[in-house]
């Protein structure tokens, strides 16, 4: 009871933005750092790495603009000039426009992107890239709330529970 | 000049408790606190963000990231509770040896961000330094604080069960959390297996229950939403910002001054005493002066120390009250440099539901009644078993979406995990010191931290991985795996000393009051008296210390002796 009490009883701060800076990013822009054919290259990379086909999960920034940001805002410069030089490794080393290539052709890409023996740019560039869009995807309300059963206030704790 | 019964420098915990006791007894007291305000409630912005909310999913940008290189090594400096912690660019210090320095500076100091692991600290503690040949004997023992430990305990709030351990006395705790089924599991094992080793919850400072003392505070009860961080709009756990601070103001006696950076203690030479403050607006620059009967200092370890190195005057031209020379010197700290893991098989029937905000405990059992090992003192340990629900997110495309569109489940084994805490041992070449030239914005001298792990450090930590596999090992945990070197000195937030107390004038700066011998109406009440370090967290310490001296200093100067 008290517990329910003092969940009524207290008003939450409503927290309209976060005190860190920030640029002027904002939805599906393309942020600078990136030519617009790279930007093309890593939303084609988003896509063949996690198809959001479903409206209700579709995350409240693509992967594509979260990752973007990711690299370009909180990447240190080295971090930044590593992953480009793997996105232009990548882009370059193609034999074929990857953004024009079908689904099992691109994961085919990607796969042998990830190996051991790839480049190590490149292996860093299509991992990272794998890391944000997860990070992203799984940190959207819908996704945290629909499949994770998020709750900031979590049920009370339970130290030991029988599994059904 | 204004004047003031009592000047306090330091907004955190040590402080604010002190400034609680004046305030109550009526006294008028001015905090002096470096950093902007904190208002409980009102400058928490990130306290309701859920995950989605935040810009960078918890990660930090670049332009933060690249000015706070050391801060950003704490496990809570992240996004949700970055602009707790000091800009290192600003703040900047000069590291003979590798160290951390730690900071958060605003009213309410790191209590804001701390783990809130309070453990009292017994005679094994007080006594060790004088049965074991270092240090100097502490002044107090345990029977002279334990009031004093009841009395923070009570106020602040401090969830934990009565264990009957010597080494870990019990206080007047609201109810604990429970161990899981795991943790019970590893608790039998050690008891049945060992004479003197426990495993305990660890008393922690949250509400877990609500007393009246609580519901004048104005805070209810903990909701274990483990996002303690960013500042708690319930007030579960405690910080000075929700629990001191709003009380004293509601006495009238409180003046807290934000952005004022006390940059020395005057002295006067006439009355032998200290005369008050001279301060640094941190935003204008401006200098000024304040008086007062009695002066606390609780700026944090490091500052404290700074502070009183830079108090100078033709009677103590090496820092105030340094006669023995001892000033900055014995600082030690906790070392938390080895960890060991591993994974159990066992109780695959159960698992948790929720959160709690603290983890199971060991107190010291190493060289505890008699000298055992080839170095001197111990280590406490943290415990903790988990088994969290997890996802698949292995595979990409359509496979990875269906991965991640799978439930959860229970991991398939439980993980175990433990790391020390142990006692170093103070000594003079531990020590900080002031730079003759270089100085920061707010002409203050950098400090030279010249502070490093022994030998004595080195062989605890192996001792620990030994004892701690072979006790995972008794309690059948699989995939023991060990790690050391893992942080440098600084990083475990707990320095101590370098103004510490002592019954000898000539070998210490403190008496058994916290008073500085050569100049009695200036009192240290933080980390920087610390004559040992013991293995406990140590600040509720640093409250029970403050909240005695100054009930030692309110009796004085009503007897008109200060
Ligand atoms: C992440 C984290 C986890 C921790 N966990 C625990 C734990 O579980 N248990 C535990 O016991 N301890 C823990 N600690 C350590 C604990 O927070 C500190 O020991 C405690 O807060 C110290 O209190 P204090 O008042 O002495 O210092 P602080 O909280 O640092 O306050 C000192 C204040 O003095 C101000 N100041 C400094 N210099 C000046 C000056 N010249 N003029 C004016 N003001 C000045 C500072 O701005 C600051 O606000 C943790 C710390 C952190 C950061």
């Amino acid at each position: 009871m008290e517990r329910r009490q003092a969940i009524r009883g207290i008003t939450i701060l409503a927290v309209g933005s976060s005190l860190l800076p920030s640029c002027n990013f904002t939805g599906d822009q393309k942020a600078s750092f990136f030519s617009n054919k790279e930007a093309k290259q890593i939303a084609a990379i988003c896509g063949a790495i996690l198809p959001v086909t479903d409206e209700k999960f579709k995350p409240e920034m693509s992967s594509e603009a979260f990752t973007m940001m990711a690299v370009e805002e909180c990447y240190s410069p080295e971090e930044k000039e590593k992953y480009k030089l793997g996105l232009q490794t990548f882009m370059n080393s193609a034999t074929e426009d990857f953004t024009k290539q079908g689904k099992d052709q691109q994961l085919e890409v990607l796969k042998s992107a990830l190996s051991e023996g790839a480049d190590e740019n490149v292996r860093y560039f299509v991992s990272q890239t794998r890391r944000l869009i997860l990070r992203n995807f799984t940190t959207t309300k819908s996704f945290m709330e629909g499949q994770r059963s998020y709750s900031m206030i979590p049920k009370p704790y339970k130290a030991c529970i029988k599994i059904s | 000049m204004e004047n003031y019964d009592v000047i306090i420098v330091g907004a955190g915990m040590a402080g604010s408790y002190a400034a609680k006791e004046f305030c109550d007894a009526g006294l008028k007291t001015l905090l002096l606190e470096r950093g902007r305000d904190v208002v409980h409630l009102q400058d928490y912005p990130t306290t309701s963000m859920n995950p989605w909310e935040f810009k960078y999913k918890g990660d930090l940008p670049w332009e933060v990231k690249k000015d706070i290189p050391i801060q950003s090594k704490c496990y809570a400096c992240r996004e949700d509770a970055a602009h707790f912690f000091i800009k290192d660019t600003d703040h900047p210090y000069i590291q003979d040896k590798p160290f951390d320095w730690l900071r958060g500076y605003q009213v309410g100091g790191k209590s804001i961000m701390w783990a809130r692991q309070t453990q009292r600290w017994s005679d094994f503690d007080f006594e060790g330094p004088e049965r074991d040949g270092f240090a100097v004997d502490w002044p107090i023992r345990y029977k002279d604080l334990a009031p004093w430990y009841d009395k923070v305990e009570h106020f602040i709030g401090v969830a934990g069960n009565k264990d009957g351990l010597d080494m870990l006395p019990d206080g007047d705790f609201l109810k604990s959390w429970d161990l899981n089924c795991v943790e019970d599991h590893f608790k039998s094992s050690i008891e049945s297996a060992y004479k003197d080793r426990h495993v305990i919850f660890g008393r922690c400072a949250h509400l877990s229950e609500v007393r009246d003392i609580h519901r004048q505070q104005g805070r209810t009860l903990c909701q274990s939403r483990t996002l303690c961080q960013r500042g708690c709009p319930f007030g579960g756990y405690f910080n000075a910002n929700s629990t001191l601070i709003p009380w004293a103001q509601r006495t009238g006696n409180l003046t807290l001054r934000p952005f004022s950076v006390v940059q020395s203690i005057t002295y006067d030479e006439k009355m032998g005493k200290a005369s008050g403050v001279r301060v640094i607006d941190a935003n204008t620059k401006e200098e000024m002066e304040y008086g007062a009967k009695v002066v606390f200092v609780c700026a944090a370890t490091i500052n404290t120390n700074i502070l009183l190195l830079n108090s100078k005057s033709d009677r103590f031209p090496n820092g105030l009250g340094n006669d023995s020379g001892v000033l900055g010197k014995y600082v030690a700290f906790h070392n938390y440099n080895a960890t060991i893991s591993g994974r159990h098989d066992g109780h695959l029937e159960f698992t948790t539901e929720g959160r709690k905000p603290t983890s199971a405990y060991l107190p010291r059992f190493r060289n505890l009644r008699r000298q055992e090992t080839d170095f001197l003192r111990g280590y406490a340990a943290t415990f903790g078993a988990s088994r969290p629900d997890v996802g698949n997110s292995d595979g990409a495309g359509d496979e990875l979406m269906a991965n991640l569109m799978a439930p959860t489940q229970p991991a398939e084994a439980w993980g175990v995990y433990s790391q020390m805490m142990g006692e170093t041992i103070p000594k003079e070449s531990n020590y900080v010191s002031l730079d003759a030239t270089e100085k920061d914005q707010w002409g203050m001298p950098l400090v030279h931290i010249n502070i490093d792990y022994d030998d004595n450090d080195r062989k605890m930590e192996q001792d620990f991985l030994d004892q701690f596999s072979e006790m995972f090992e008794k309690a059948g945990f699989k995939d023991i795996r060990t790690a050391t070197n893992t942080r440098v000195p600084g990083n475990d937030i707990h320095e101590m000393g370098g103004v510490r107390m002592g019954r000898d004038p000539k070998t210490s700066m403190l008496n058994g009051n916290n008073q500085l011998h050569a100049v009695p109406n200036v009192f240290v009440t933080d980390g920087a008296c610390m004559t040992s370090v013991s293995t406990q967290n140590p600040s509720l310490t640093f409250m029970a210390l403050s909240a005695r001296a100054a009930n030692f200093a309110i009796e004085a100067m009503k007897k008109a002796e200060l």
